[in-house]
């Protein structure tokens, strides 16, 4: 998704006020001259700068140019499905994998996303089970990270 | 000399050997892959390094990423594919030489030029490191202050096309270095009440996130094109190579100094040493309308150049904590995580861990030409690694890898945050590296900027008064000028 230089400048000015103004509720402290508020002030600056000279830039060039342009892969829904899945799968093991478990999130992620990369349907099971157990083989009794159990707490090894 | 005697015991032990053998492979297999880079091996390096000691772990994150500059060659030359960024430079080139029957050849000259890049890029480091942490020593927030400005101005001004762009993508880091509450004062700031923004937002996820998801993602969202390999058996690699090496001394020479110049600077890494070196190779060549025909001197130098960049970015990474390029960025965290907090004292306090790391450059580098031609004979194995299977498995490992580091979950948000973040940034535009450099130097900017206020009770002028601290801010000033200066130069130029 790419966003014209208008829209990004706007978006960075909007983004620079929300700093700022969250920065202007930040205590001074004694002692210190600077604040805590200064640093991310002058970010925020930075980042108003930036938008504005972009805006600029771009109304003197004076081109029109679609304010939002999809990529190209939004057109395949094969593609579409991957990234979306990426993006939700993450957050779904995220949010569910001290609940679930490792045992249950890991293979599940994986081999959604093996199923839209088109692996063969017998492989995926098996590449999914397997790289689970390897990976759980090495940062759980390797290293010693204790992945969760979640539902499978009773038959934890 | 003691030291030195335990720092090659601590090198010189069976499971520091392995580790780097290990890490050598993986490094060799990961930068030959097309669309995973050094910076992506040292990524996914960094949550296994967690767990070792801190020689081991600088010691894998040294040679995983020398091994995958070298490697990102292989496809260059092959598929016409660069492996890493830093191969981009010279892969036309290079095809054209397979092309025209001379695969071996310019695999070799990879090798081995990468080698001797490395190699004179390690000697630089191990003769100006302790020397530049002598000097450093004497230096206070003032010039630290400076150092880190001038990095960071380095990082957007020289080493990106898009200043502007380059400007963004480092305000972001320096406002993810922002979040939490370690700052001078000690105040939360934007945590929003979560608490696991308190300690400020965990380097290692975000740079998975920033350098591993983002790639699974790009590859998600394109079609993968069949890879044929323009030639599959390779004999005789090292043949010739010494008539280049008595050929070429000059361009040899000229590649590995500008290489470990550039990769110094802050912000400029390998990739950015291969373009510059390629371009001057042509510059100054005395057959410059051979280069784009597949002619093997641009090779050689940009080669070199690569390799000697990423020996170069250790020195300020270890001698004033800057990171040079993005690897090192990473490994300043693996670093600091591993109580090996770097900056002019490291070489007083722990001189043979600096030493074991010095070891270990030498050795990586040497290692590389058995393992390079290994990695060359076996390369058509090594794409037989089906990429739609090898992605989902990189994923995984992400996602262990962020909750490895404090066991928590919110870790693999904070990845994923990062990775879309890296996705949208890349489709618009937006270089990622000045991201990371602004989060890793955020906080020693801000640090050191308190700091002399306090000293300098609110005088601005301070800050120009110490010698050191004068210079290195007039230079700073002079490279935010330089487009200004620039254009005016040109416009009045044209005018006359």
């Amino acid at each position: 998704m790419k966003l014209n230089d208008p829209l990004t400048g706007a978006g960075l000015i909007v983004l620079a006020s929300a700093v700022f103004w969250i920065a202007l509720r930040f205590p001074s402290m004694p002692g210190d001259p600077v604040g805590p508020a200064l640093f991310p002030q002058m970010i925020a600056a930075g980042f108003a700068a930036c938008g504005l000279i972009m805006l600029l830039q771009s109304l003197r060039r004076g081109e029109i140019v679609p304010a939002i342009e999809l990529p190209d892969w939004i057109y395949t829904p094969r593609l579409v499905t991957g990234f979306a899945l990426v993006a939700s799968g993450l957050l779904a093991y995220c949010l569910f994998v001290e609940r679930l478990g490792f045992f249950i999130s890991a293979p599940i992620l994986l081999g959604a996303l093996l199923v839209v990369l088109r692996v063969r349907a017998w492989a995926v099971p098996l590449i999914a089970l397997g790289v689970s157990l390897l990976i759980h083989t090495i940062f759980y009794h390797g290293l010693g990270v204790p992945l969760p159990w979640g539902l499978l707490q009773d038959w934890a090894w | 000399m003691d030291a030195l005697i335990q720092a090659f015991g601590l090198v010189f032990d069976p499971y520091v050997l392995l580790v780097i053998l290990a890490s050598a492979l993986y490094g060799l297999f990961v930068g030959a892959i097309p669309g995973l880079t050094a910076t992506m091996a040292t990524a996914l390096l960094v949550p296994v390094t967690f767990f070792m000691p801190a020689v081991p772990a600088v010691a894998a994150i040294v040679t995983a990423s020398a091994m995958a500059i070298f490697a990102g060659d292989i496809p260059g030359a092959l598929l016409r594919i660069p492996g890493t960024p830093a191969s981009a430079a010279y892969c036309d080139e290079a095809y054209a030489m397979t092309r025209k029957g001379q695969a071996e050849l310019v695999l070799g000259a990879g090798l081995v030029f990468s080698v001797i890049g490395g190699l004179f890029g390690t000697i630089v480091l191990v003769t100006a490191a302790p020397m530049l942490a002598e000097v450093a020593l004497n230096f206070s927030s003032f010039e630290y202050f400076w150092l880190v400005l001038l990095g960071l101005t380095c990082a957007i001004f020289i080493a990106s096309k898009n200043v502007l762009k380059a400007f963004v993508s480092l305000l972001i880091g320096l406002l993810i270095a922002t979040v939490g509450m370690e700052n001078p004062a000690a105040y939360p700031r934007f945590t929003f009440d979560e608490p696991n923004l308190i300690g400020g937002i965990t380097l290692i996820p975000m740079m998975v996130g920033l350098f591993a998801v983002s790639e699974v993602l790009r590859y998600v969202t394109s079609i993968e094109r069949p890879l044929h390999l323009a030639q599959e058996k390779f004999r005789g690699i090292f043949k010739g190579q010494w008539a280049l090496v008595r050929q070429y001394p000059k361009q040899t020479l000229r590649g590995s100094v500008l290489g470990t110049l550039i990769g110094a600077l802050p912000g400029a890494g390998a990739d950015i040493a291969a373009w510059m070196s390629y371009a001057m190779s042509k510059k100054f060549s005395k057959q410059p309308e051979k280069f784009g025909t597949g002619h093997v001197e641009g090779v050689i130098e940009s080669g070199a150049a690569n390799n000697s960049a990423l020996s170069g970015a250790w020195i300020p990474a270890l001698v004033f904590g800057i990171p040079g390029d993005s690897i090192t960025a990473i490994a300043i965290g693996v670093l600091y995580l591993k109580n090996m907090n770097p900056g002019p004292t490291i070489f007083i306090n722990n001189p043979e861990n600096i030493y074991a790391v010095f070891i270990v450059f030498f050795l990586a580098n040497l290692l590389m030409l058995p393992l390079g031609v290994l990695a060359i004979k076996s390369y058509k194995q090594v794409l037989k690694v089906p990429r739609a299977v090898l992605m989902p498995v990189i994923l995984l490992f992400c996602t262990v890898g962020a909750y490895a580091i404090n066991n928590s979950a919110f870790d693999i948000g904070v990845m994923l945050a990062f990775g879309l973040l890296a996705f949208f940034m890349e489709e618009n535009g937006f270089p990622v590296a000045p991201v990371i450099l602004g989060a890793v130097l955020g906080r020693m900017l801000e640090e050191n900027f308190v700091t002399s206020m306090i000293k300098a009770d609110g005088n601005l002028f301070a800050f120009f008064e110490r010698p050191i601290a004068g210079a290195l801010g007039a230079v700073t000033v002079a490279v935010w000028l330089s487009p200004a200066l620039f254009a005016w130069l040109r416009r009045r130029r044209e005018i006359t």
